[in-house]
């Protein structure tokens, strides 16, 4: 293993949590969440408030919002990293759900006259969740090899579109009401008992591409996509992720593990920036796989 | 009346004394419906069929036969009402086939295309049931026309063909099993059997005790003179107009007809006839102030057209006048944006066509079980869209053929009916369509798979005593169909339903159930019956639409 030549970062969207953050060496951009007019660091290990509280907030009708990443704590990291002579790679949230990688991309232009021989690569991951989290791992992965930022960034920019995030919800009413979904005229109306299932898109939207009949049938569309779409399933691991509703996650566990060997299958909760927007009872599989092509109506 | 050869006269003539034969019978040919539900529709459906030919036929008698059965045949398809209405008109369309190039026809000639009328009403049966009006009309077909002779006239051949049709008419209990359990034979074979008479009466020369006025078509000339300086008005005015609603006077998509007949009510209207087709409004009424009526509802929009008569001068009603929107000039038609797709939904009930509507579909079609929606109905509809694609989901068995057969001769769009049976099956498919991100057959297929999937359970009650599937059924009882099968009847609605959930075997495998509540239906009875669903099946989600239906207290959709 080479020395790495830059910082990893990745933010609170990516759901990464401290086990694989430790792991691979990477910090992440705390972005913020807001209730009652009060805003609260968005902690991926849920110190403030334990996940279950939170999305039993949520429950109750709380309505939370979110913000972008801090550019104080943007700017403190990469001067850090930089005063210690490390390059930066941030890999962002996609830029149609957060103004971050915007964000941090006027941080790193603006420390250029300070730290002239630095370098910055903000990647807009197009995607969020454990898809970020991959692009992630990779990246580190990479750096291990002694690759240099702009290297690692190019690599990850080339084949972005393989890190995919699948998902489905109770209800899209967070999504809507968030602005956080491209749901075509098909998803018009009162859909009760109809669920969605959502992709993050060739663009970087979240994209309601399909319908189901029933929460078990969207559970199982989820186990469909990872069984057919994952790719080198044997090296590799499966992300579920869910907002507080564990049994639906084990339930695909259990369906995709009769039907496909992955490496591992790692559970785990959705953070509370995509939570606020997604809702209680979201499930989003992540995985390395087939090539996202869908781009959704607008 | 030996009568060796058949002409257009002769023909028409036959079949203006068919239609006022079964008009004189058509309650009887309603009555005898064989499911214990209030459906009760077949002789109307069949009158309403071959008078729509009738009324055509009486401009065409100096036309060659060839011509003047296609265009009688045409007429009928359009105003033809559910499966018996359908396959009477297919009758007349095999007629003209076997009468086509022809001026006139011998009686063999005439027997040879009364069988190729039977040949193409099965074409359209998909899976043809004998002891029906299929049965009816191919026996007497084939044995009249086996006992033709040279130098037979057509009274001799019709006949054999009556007698015939008689027979098997009173057969048709022992072919079908529901028939003969109800202890009543075929409506739609009586109907048909009505007709053939009627035909033969007009070569005997028989009259019809009551003659319907809707079929006689022509109208009583006004004279003057029976109204004078002196005269006095005792019958007050026939009024009769179309209101087109405006928005900015009221919300045309929830205006309530109500308003309108309530009104008329108030002020004493008689023999109120009125409907509402979208924002446009048609009234027909007698009153004595028309002026009072037609300012009080220039608080909702604006006249498109009036007619006032004074009924002491005209007593003729202008039936025709609520016939047929289709061929009304004057009602407007807004250019829409040419667009992929279109749907078009059978519903009744003003809850369960808002819910519909609700869900985008572009038009919904008034119809259902106890009124069938035309051929006619569904073209007039298709003319309003402007699409490359209709998808029709026609929410009743009753229907879908009437839907197929205005799929099939519409040319301005291409049709897609979907195989919805009931309201249920209708609304899942409504709510899974995906026009955007699926393709054509894509969109076909999951479709179809939506449709598949949903049970539904009806629950209405019973009008007759009788048993049916080894149920013991009283008037008046409780009774739900699951699917079409009649599962379980009782005296408490409630019980009913409990009954009818228990005779679903999969129901544990189902997920989402979804129940319009009609306008008898209970809100806190079916909370229970939600509770005893959850109690089956603990992953079952369960929505309620408050459909306002009439007969059905609940249409519920399970999937």
């Amino acid at each position: 293993m080479n020395e790495r030549k830059f910082k990893i970062f990745t933010d609170s969207t990516s759901n990464m949590v401290k086990e694989d953050r430790e792991k691979y060496g990477v910090d992440y951009l705390h972005m913020l969440f807001i209730v009652d007019g009060e805003e609260h660091l968005a902690d991926l290990d849920w110190g403030e408030i334990s996940a279950h509280d939170y999305y039993e907030l949520m429950r109750k009708g709380k309505r939370i919002t979110t913000s972008l990443i801090k550019t104080d704590e943007c700017e403190q990291k990469f001067t850090e990293a930089y005063e210690a002579g490390y390059d930066v790679l941030y890999i962002a949230c996609s830029s149609k759900l957060s103004a971050s990688v915007k964000t941090a991309q006027l941080v790193a232009d603006e420390l250029k006259a300070k730290y002239p021989d630095r370098k910055a690569v903000c990647i807009d991951s197009l995607a969020s969740n454990y898809a970020e989290s991959l692009m992630t791992m990779t990246a580190a992965k990479l750096a291990d090899e002694g690759c240099s930022v702009e290297e690692v960034g190019a690599k990850i920019e080339a084949e972005k579109l393989k890190y995919c995030d699948y998902g489905t919800v109770e209800t899209l009413e967070y999504l809507k009401r968030a602005g956080r979904i491209k749901a075509s005229k098909a998803f018009f109306g009162n859909l009760f008992g109809v669920k969605p299932i959502i992709l993050g898109d060739a663009i970087g939207n979240n994209y309601a591409y399909k319908k189901v009949k029933g929460r078990k049938a969207s559970l199982d569309e989820l186990v469909n996509v990872a069984v057919e779409k994952a790719e080198n399933k044997e090296n590799s691991t499966l992300y579920i992720d869910h907002a507080d509703s564990l049994a639906d996650a084990e339930y695909v566990k259990a369906e995709v593990e009769k039907r496909a060997k992955f490496a591992n299958i790692q559970l785990g909760y959705i953070g509370p920036i995509v939570g606020a927007a997604i809702g209680p009872g979201a499930v989003i599989i992540s995985f390395y796989g087939e090539e996202v092509t869908i781009v959704g109506e607008e | 009346m030996a009568i060796k050869t058949v002409n257009s006269r002769i023909l028409l003539e036959m079949l203006d004394m068919g239609a006022k034969n079964l008009a004189a019978d058509c309650e009887y040919v309603n009555s005898i419906n064989v499911f214990p539900i209030p459906d009760g529709d077949t002789g109307t459906n069949m009158k309403s069929t071959i008078s729509g030919g009738v009324r055509e036929g009486k401009n065409l008698i100096n036309e060659p036969i060839g011509v003047f059965s296609l265009k009688f045949s045409r007429a009928s398809v359009l105003s033809a009402r559910g499966n018996s209405g359908v396959i009477l008109s297919q009758f007349f369309k095999g007629l003209s086939m076997g009468l086509d190039g022809k001026d006139e026809v011998d009686i063999k000639g005439f027997a040879e295309a009364m069988k190729s009328g039977t040949a193409k009403a099965y074409s359209v049966v998909s899976n043809p049931t004998e002891g029906t009006m299929l049965t009816v009309m191919r026996e007497a077909g084939e044995k009249a026309c086996s006992l033709l002779k040279d130098g037979d006239d057509l009274e001799k051949y019709l006949n054999d063909y009556v007698e015939e049709a008689k027979a098997s008419l009173s057969r048709t209990p022992e072919l079908l099993p529901t028939l003969k359990k109800a202890g009543v034979v075929d409506s739609g074979g009586a109907g048909f059997l009505r007709i053939a008479e009627g035909m033969l009466k007009y070569l005997r020369g028989e009259e019809i005790g009551d003659v319907f006025e809707e079929i006689a078509a022509t109208q009583t000339p006004v004279s003057v003179g029976a109204f004078d300086a002196d005269s006095e008005l005792t019958f007050g005015y026939c009024t009769e107009f179309i209101l087109q609603l405006q928005n900015k006077k009221v919300n045309t998509k929830t205006f309530e007809l109500k308003t309108i007949t309530d009104f008329l009510d108030s002020v004493g209207g008689n023999s109120v006839v009125a409907f509402k087709d979208d924002d446009i409004i048609k009234v027909h009424v007698h009153t004595f102030d028309p002026g009072k009526v037609l300012s009080e509802f220039r608080k909702y929009g604006e006249y498109l057209t009036i007619k006032i008569e004074n009924m002491n001068l005209q007593h003729s009603e202008n039936e025709e006048f609520f016939k047929d929107m289709t061929l009304d000039p004057l009602k407007p038609q807004e250019v829409k944006e040419r667009k992929p797709y279109a749907t078009v939904v059978v519903a009744a009930g003003e809850g369960v066509k808002d819910a519909f509507l609700s869900m985008g579909v572009d038009e919904v079609v008034s119809g259902g079980q106890t009124m069938n929606t035309s051929t006619g109905d569904f073209l007039e509809t298709f003319d309003k869209l402007n699409a490359d694609n209709i998808i029709v989901y026609p929410n009743n068995s009753n229907i879908k053929m009437a839907a197929g057969v205005a799929a099939e001769s519409y040319k301005k769009a291409n049709v897609i009916v979907m195989p919805t049976r009931s309201i249920s099956e209708g609304y899942s498919a409504v709510t899974m369509l995906d026009t955007v991100n699926e393709n054509r057959d894509e969109m076909i297929a999951s479709q179809k798979e939506v449709i598949d999937n949903v049970g539904t359970l009806e629950v209405t009650y019973s009008i007759r005593k009788t048993n049916v599937n080894g149920i013991d059924i009283d008037e008046g009882d409780f009774i739900c169909i699951y699917n079409g099968d009649l599962v379980s009847a009782d005296k408490s609605r409630y019980n009913a339903i409990i009954k009818a959930l228990d005779k679903i075997e999969d129901f544990g495998d189902k997920q989402v159930v979804t129940a319009f509540l009609g306008k008898d239906a209970d809100g806190e009875e079916f909370e229970r019956i939600s509770e005893e669903m959850k109690k089956r099946n603990p992953f079952i989600e369960v929505g309620e639409i408050d459909g306002k239906q009439d007969v059905y207290s609940y249409i519920i959709g399970i999937e």
